[in-house]
């Protein structure tokens, strides 16, 4: 009998593990995504190779899951981009980046079901049988990813955010998201703000570049950012707290619009009332792109995180569970989604092969990130904290344990010590 | 008039503890409420009872449309849709439920 992987969530975390569960040899590979495309929170994207995720990057190259970093490169719309706070930047372009990542799991034999969200499973001893669609389509499988993201439901936006924001996630079309791990059973566990309250707002919006003034685009386009002066009277410091990217709250954020072309613009703010941004010049006429309703705020984010363990497993309540991206922690960013849905995705089929599950070491940046942020989420305090390779906690950590470093010769050599080159690539099955 | 339970229910039984007049029990993939028994809480509390105790919001007020969307989406010609090396632009699912088992 032929075995299967099923991948629910078709983010950039569960086309990652969609990718390694099938380079690892699985018969075959459905990824279910409930709206009409992939990569989800990915499409508000698409800042890459910043400060740590350089390393990151070209770890899980020399790793062999490199094809969907590869795919942001080629989509790159700007390369080796400084912006406050960042060095060597890569942005890729937000409309094309979704049809390179569908070709990429196509061409290696993935198959991909849209509109499709799963809202139960079926168990038998222990284990997760099937997960059955909303119109009754029941999925049978050997191993479970859940990559479903943390983002909404719009009553948890309403609750915990102002409220929803017609956002890209599209709830009211597609159905709000639902947990994998939730429909197991399992509890989860909710980020937090700073001040312990829950909830953590996505930390980045688009405005469309057709609203802004000519100087502007074209300081977009040429350097592929922008950055305009807040009025004084509207500086709002206060804010910077809430945001799910701790790795762009610094001052410059408040006081400046800062603006990145990643086809559309993207601004580096969780949101701002429209008639506010219309105060700055240059965005006299501007209109929001996504979220529709940016000028009231945006997606709330870290709804549900699954406990796992550093194998990417999901604990508790069955045992062929594993989770990639948002699920897997505290984790912000397209990079890192990759890096923990590409080891769900490699374990899943370890497990199916009866062999032992890789644990990615601390002498990588993507092994320690994934060891340490679990960690940090079990101390007091810890659902506070966001983590990235691009700033703040994690990058500062990076940089403390010379994990930090831009030289490819160093990173190929870092893998090939740990006996990890193309791990990724190789078939366990 | 009645409270219904939408999808996004995780089973945890919060709801079903707080009912007053016991319109909540397990169903097979998710808790459900019997409209012919729920009273949405009048004469016991200012707000539905399992609309506060459900950690995930899946506890709203019944509209027709949260138990047609499925429908919906396939009757306006959105059911799933099926991407495979050799259909890379989709396959129509048949609106009728399957199986896909494993061969």
């Amino acid at each position: 009998m032929k075995n299967r992987v099923v991948i629910v969530g078709g983010g950039w975390a569960g086309c990652s593990a969609a990718m390694t569960a099938r380079l690892a040899g699985a018969d075959e590979v459905i990824v279910l995504e409930r709206s009409d495309g992939l990569l989800g929170t990915g499409l508000v994207g698409g800042i890459m190779r910043n400060n740590g995720r350089y390393t990151a990057a070209e770890e899980m190259i020399a790793l062999g899951a490199g094809h969907l970093f590869q795919a942001c490169d080629a989509t790159a719309r700007h390369r080796n981009l400084d912006f406050p706070g960042h060095k060597h930047a890569s942005l890729y372009d937000v409309a094309m980046i979704e049809p390179a990542a569908r070709r990429c799991l196509l061409e290696h034999g993935i198959e991909i079901w849209l509109i499709s969200r799963v809202t139960g499973i079926d168990r038998s001893n222990g284990s997760i049988a099937a997960v059955r669609l909303e119109n009754g389509t029941r999925i049978e499988g050997d191993m479970f990813v859940d990559a479903t993201g943390t983002v909404g439901s719009q009553s948890f936006c309403t609750e915990y955010g102002n409220g929803c924001v017609m956002c890209i996630v599209r709830c009211p079309t597609f159905g709000p998201r639902v947990s994998l791990t939730g429909l197991a059973g399992i509890p989860e566990r909710q980020g937090q703000k700073a001040d312990g309250t829950i909830g953590a707002m996505s930390g980045s919006c688009k405005l469309n570049k057709d609203t802004v003034a000519p100087h502007v685009r074209e300081a977009l386009e040429q350097t592929g950012q922008c950055i305009l002066p807040m009025p004084q009277h509207l500086v709002n410091m206060k804010k910077l707290g809430t945001k799910a990217c701790q790795q762009y709250a610094m001052a410059e954020y408040a006081e400046n619009v800062i603006l990145l072309d990643t086809g559309q613009i993207k601004l580096m703010t969780s949101y701002i009332p429209l008639e506010q941004l219309r105060q700055v010049t240059g965005l006299e006429n501007v209109r929001y792109e996504d979220p529709y309703s940016g000028t009231i705020g945006n997606s709330m984010r870290y709804s549900a995180l699954s406990p796992r363990d550093d194998q990417m497993r999901v604990l508790g309540g069955v045992d062929n569970l594993f989770c990639g991206g948002e699920k897997a922690g505290l984790l912000v960013g397209h990079t890192e989604a990759m890096v923990t849905g590409a080891l769900a995705g490699h374990n899943a089929m370890r497990a199916l092969a009866g062999k032992e599950l890789l644990t990615l070491p601390g002498t990588l940046a993507v092994g320690d990130a994934i060891q340490y942020v679990r960690e940090e989420m079990e101390t007091e305090g810890g659902m506070r904290q966001k983590y990235t390779f691009s700033g703040s906690v994690y990058f500062k950590r990076m940089k403390e344990l010379n994990l930090y470093t831009m030289d490819h010769e160093v990173i190929a050599q870092r893998v090939a010590a740990a006996g990890l080159t193309n791990v990724y690539g190789q078939k366990v099955l | 008039m009645s409270y219904m339970i939408t999808a996004e229910c995780i089973n945890c039984n919060a709801c079903m503890m707080e009912c007053p007049v016991r319109a909540i029990s397990p169903g097979p993939d998710q808790y459900v409420i019997d409209p012919e028994i729920c009273i949405e809480c009048e004469g016991y509390f200012p707000e539905a009872r399992c609309k506060w105790a459900c950690p995930v919001g899946a506890c709203v007020p019944e509209r027709e449309t949260y138990l047609i969307r499925a429908d919906t989406l396939t009757q306006r010609g959105a059911p799933p849709l099926v991407l495979t090396p050799a259909h890379p632009h989709g396959v129509k699912r048949p609106p009728a439920p399957v199986t896909l088992e494993r061969h």
